[in-house]
């Protein structure tokens, strides 16, 4: 089956300052088309959210953004995006094992460990989004991090992992994720997206500014706030930075 | 209920994720409509009705939350008219969606845009953070910036005014 990407829609680069700004930097300049990829082996200064640095070892690891035209979503539904880049990554990755999951919004991992992260930067023209670049950074042969809840494929696996085949993998699973999206009640989507989420009816510790408190996740709303259940029975509604997951 | 309380309540509907909510008590009545719901009418702002019927209850009748376009409407005060005049011959550069303001691609970078400055339709004035996602807002007018209305790394909501420009 033919996917969204073709090797001639590809840009390998050995080491660049961010694929995300890479990317949003061409696309200014001429017309790219959808799917556009752009893969290096180091990014001299990867970036996580607003600001906050992605480290990552050379040629380790996964590293790469790619260009999409969703004019089909409203500005609202963002969200619904970020879902199905996640979802794909969680069938690429419960393939290799079923201890994957999910953290809202958006980062891949092993238990309670983060193995990786994606950033979306989207244009909006309207009330329609009329581009996005899709980033994402998957560690997977590195093996010594920074911070000591980050772990690679190749540490939580037992083995090396060629990032390339991961890859075209994810290729093949957000072609179809994508397609779901365009016809797809969000609904459906949303399920899918709790059913692998960290802590999804499950008790979980959580840190709401210094105030650390067991809770359970219950849904997300379709602009993407997170829905938890206290232990002591109040329903909160957080925006991104309001919760964190103590891991 | 003062206006704080229904900005409260409005954030918290918009947060639940339902389409529609109406509350009615002996003083007053109070409808909100999320952006979903809104979204399958017709672009239209979040809509506070408050009907006749409340002015006629006894109790002091709560101050509707003004709409961005007729701010003046409750203030009598002549300079505060003059500036609604002078304000509508702007055209306002209104959020999509609700999230955190953003006025600068990242926080070592210059400002997308000043007063003063002239934008293009296209020209990128900002971005609207929501749940990690980055969205850069393009102006839909060309003309000059002559106000920014709302602070750096600030939470704002669906359809609230950003930037005035003069498109003369």
């Amino acid at each position: 089956m033919p996917t969204l990407f073709n090797s001639a829609n590809m840009l390998k680069l050995d080491q660049v300052s961010s694929t995300n700004s890479y990317l949003k930097d061409l696309s200014q300049g001429q017309l790219v088309s959808e799917g556009f990829w752009v893969q290096t082996q180091y990014q001299t200064s990867g970036r996580g959210q607003f600001g906050n640095r992605w480290e990552a070892a050379a040629g380790e690891n996964l590293l790469f953004s790619f260009f999409l035209r969703p004019t089909f979503l409203k500005a609202s539904q963002g969200f619904a995006l970020n879902m199905s880049v996640c979802l794909a990554w969680k069938d690429v990755l419960q393939g290799l094992h079923p201890s994957f999951v999910l953290k809202w919004p958006n980062d891949l991992l092993f238990k309670n460990h983060k193995v990786g992260g994606i950033l979306i930067e989207n244009t909006l023209n309207g009330s329609t989004l009329s581009s996005s670049i899709i980033g994402v950074g998957l560690n997977v042969n590195q093996r010594q991090f920074a911070s000591a809840k980050a772990r690679s494929l190749a540490e939580v696996l037992g083995k090396s992992i060629v990032p390339d085949v991961l890859a075209l993998q994810f290729q093949k699973t957000f072609t179809k994720r994508y397609a779901e999206l365009k016809r797809q009640p969000l609904s459906l989507l949303t399920n899918e997206y709790l059913k692998s989420l960290y802590g999804y009816q499950q008790e979980v510790l959580l840190q709401e500014g210094r105030h650390t408190y067991k809770g359970v996740v219950k849904g997300v709303s379709p602009e993407g706030y997170l829905q938890v259940h206290t232990q002591d029975g109040t329903q909160k509604s957080y925006a991104f930075k309001e919760v964190s997951f103590l891991l | 209920m003062d206006l704080k309380e229904i900005q409260n309540l409005i954030k918290f509907v918009a947060r639940s994720g339902a389409a529609e909510v109406n509350l009615e008590t002996e003083d007053f009545k109070i409808n909100i409509k999320t952006e979903s719901a809104i979204q399958s009418e017709q672009p239209a702002p979040q809509v506070i009705s408050m009907p006749q019927a409340a002015a006629a209850a006894p109790a002091p009748a709560p101050t509707p939350a003004p709409a961005p376009s007729e701010a003046a409407a409750s203030a009598p005060d002549s300079k505060k008219q003059a500036q609604a005049e002078d304000d509508s011959k702007y055209v306002a550069i209104k959020s999509p969606m609700i999230g955190t303001f953003y006025r600068r691609p990242s926080p070592d970078k210059d400002l997308f845009i000043n007063v003063g400055d002239e934008v293009k339709e296209g020209t990128v004035v900002c971005i609207v953070e929501a749940m990690k996602l980055f969205n850069e807002i393009e102006s839909e007018v060309s003309g000059k910036i002559v106000k920014v209305l709302v602070d750096d790394q600030t939470p704002i909501e669906y359809d609230q005014p950003l930037f005035l420009v003069d498109p003369s």
